[in-house]
């Protein structure tokens, strides 16, 4: 059993060798289908992303008047808790609004002076408030408006992000569709290749394959080699694949960075958490790819 | 039980072409018979019967009782191994030695190395080779290239020899040579059929010869002589 697995790998080997360019060719193409399918992974990771922290953006924040007393801004925050539809509600106290001021303000040399000519605290406290539905929040905004509210509430800004959603979407969308349809020409090419090439060695050994039949070789014995061959294809092509993937990771992640401004977003490390997955599924579907092609050369071409 | 039985065989190719009609031989182990006859009366085509290279339109064939006239291809292997085929194209890798050529019979059918490495050099002294092992195939006559062929083609020890013209692009002395290997196989025990054109040949064996002619067998006769019409 050893010795003809050795046997059979050996065969695949010259079946290699002896086209190279063939193979050569064929391991190209194999790895540009890779390649786009490679890509549109990271695209559909980038705007899942985006999507998502663009989702979690998405808030109204209250700004309270500085005068109000604790108490007050307590009862108001009940108030506010009590209507329906929310998904969260976050107190900044006036403190902390003034910690998170002075440090994103910290190079600014201006603002540190202005703050300390004002002497006192000059912000207030502020609620953010999180709607589980889309449609929720501009209920809130109308509740907000009412009169009750009105003695609590300097100013109530809306975040609205939808816009920007809407837009990545649409344009990760069209990214994606482009990405799907190169995938789809290189991998019929691919197929296309993968079939001509072992079309073409089936050839290249029709006086073999014709005394292995005569000498009694089984045809498992004579369609294993080109099925390894075949495997071999897809081996090779998601290696150079990963060659080309991590580079272009760290090139690409600069440009990631200052899209998620702000939040750190790692691509390297998004595809280094799950390599066990995107690799072994890259591999497992350009063999399959590969082994489909050569199955279908083998079926018409090999008469055994 | 006969070695080999052809019942009531014939073979018809797409666009009413008779390649063999209506064949009925009984071959004893331990025969030496000769195929003769013209140019497209179906001699080859017998042989790819038997080997189950080509499936038959009508009757059966038997060899050691095994009826492989609806064999199945995981079956065919199984047949090859008792049955050597010797072709007119000498068919031997050119990129392999003597060696492995022979070799190459062994190897794909999961023989180990130790194996290999005692098979071998027996076969090649049976067809006179030993000295030779080590050479290509352009760098033999043709004479010798056919008998690694022969080699190739008792690797498995079957039980019959079949040789299509096997002198086919031999000159004379070359041809005899190659007779006598067959005779010497035969004394053997392997049942050796030869399909010729060679006049001379024929009737030096004095063994049994069936004329075959457009697909029938014309005549068979036990010490026979290559007849010409
Ligand atoms: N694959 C095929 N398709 C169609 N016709 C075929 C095929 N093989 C053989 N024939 C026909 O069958 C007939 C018998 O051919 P075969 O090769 O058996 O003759 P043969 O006796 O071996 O001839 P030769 O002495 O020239 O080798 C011929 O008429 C040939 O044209
Ligand atoms: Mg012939």
């Amino acid at each position: 059993m050893l010795i003809a697995f050795y046997r059979i790998l050996r065969f695949a080997g010259q079946n290699f060798w002896r086209n190279i360019w063939l193979s050569l060719v064929t391991v190209t193409i194999l790895t540009l289908s890779l390649i786009s399918v490679s890509a549109l992974s990271i695209i559909s990771t980038l705007s899942n992303e985006a999507l998502s922290r663009l989702e979690e953006k998405i808030n109204i924040s209250v700004y309270l008047k500085p005068t109000l007393k604790l108490a007050e801004i307590d009862s108001f925050k009940k108030q506010i808790e009590a209507l329906p539809d929310l998904k969260s509600v976050n107190l900044i106290n006036a403190d902390e609004a003034l910690k998170s001021f002075k440090e994103r303000y910290q190079n600014n040399p201006l603002i540190a002076e202005s703050l300390l000519a004002i002497g006192s605290n000059p912000l207030g406290s502020s609620l953010t408030i999180k709607v589980s539905s889309d449609q929720g929040y501009q209920k809130i905004l109308d509740e907000l408006e009412s009169d009750k509210f009105k003695a609590y509430i300097q100013e109530a800004r809306f975040d609205d992000y939808r816009r920007v959603i809407s837009t990545v979407n649409d344009l990760t969308g069209k990214l994606k569709r482009i990405g799907y349809g190169v995938s789809l020409v290189f991998v019929l090419i691919a197929l296309l290749v993968v079939f001509n090439t072992i079309r073409l060695n089936i050839y290249t050994h029709r006086e073999e394959i014709g005394i292995m039949r005569l000498v009694g070789a089984t045809s498992w014995f004579i369609r294993a080699p080109l099925m390894v061959e075949s495997i071999f294809y897809a081996a090779l092509a998601t290696a150079i694949c990963a060659l080309i993937f991590y580079p272009a990771l760290s090139a690409l992640q600069p440009y990631v960075s200052s899209f998620f401004d702000g939040f750190d977003f790692n691509l390297i490390n998004y595809y280094n958490e799950r390599w066990f997955i995107f690799w072994p599924a890259l591999f497992v579907g350009c063999s399959l790819l590969s082994i489909l092609a050569s199955t279908v050369a083998m079926r018409k071409y090999l008469k055994i | 039980m006969p070695l080999i039985e052809f019942r009531n065989v014939s073979k018809y190719y797409p666009g009413n072409i008779v390649a063999v009609k209506d064949i009925t031989l009984i071959i004893e182990e331990g025969e030496f018979v000769s195929i003769v006859g013209q140019s497209g009366t179906g001699k080859t085509t017998l042989v790819r019967l038997l080997i189950a290279e080509e499936p038959l339109s009508e009757g059966r064939i038997l060899v050691a009782g095994w009826d492989i006239t609806n064999i199945h291809t995981n079956e065919v292997p199984i047949l090859r191994k008792q049955i050597g085929v010797v072709f007119q194209d000498f068919k031997l890798l050119p990129t392999k030695t003597v060696f492995e050529n022979v070799a190459f019979a062994l190897e794909v059918s999961n023989a180990d190395k130790n194996r290999i490495q005692s098979i071998v050099p027996q076969l090649l002294k049976i067809v006179g080779l030993q000295e030779k092992a080590e050479r290509f195939p352009h760098e033999l006559s043709g004479g010798e290239q056919q008998r690694v062929v022969i080699a190739r083609a008792l690797a498995h020890r079957p039980k019959i020899l079949v040789a299509d013209e096997p002198t086919g692009n031999l000159d004379s002395i070359n041809t005899k040579e190659i007779v006598e290997l067959l005779k010497k196989i035969n004394e053997f025990g392997t049942t050796v059929i030869l399909v010729t054109h060679n006049k001379d040949t024929v009737n030096e064996l004095k063994r049994r010869v069936i004329m075959i002619d457009q697909g029938r067998v014309q005549s068979d006769h036990q010490k026979g002589r290559y007849l010409l019409k």
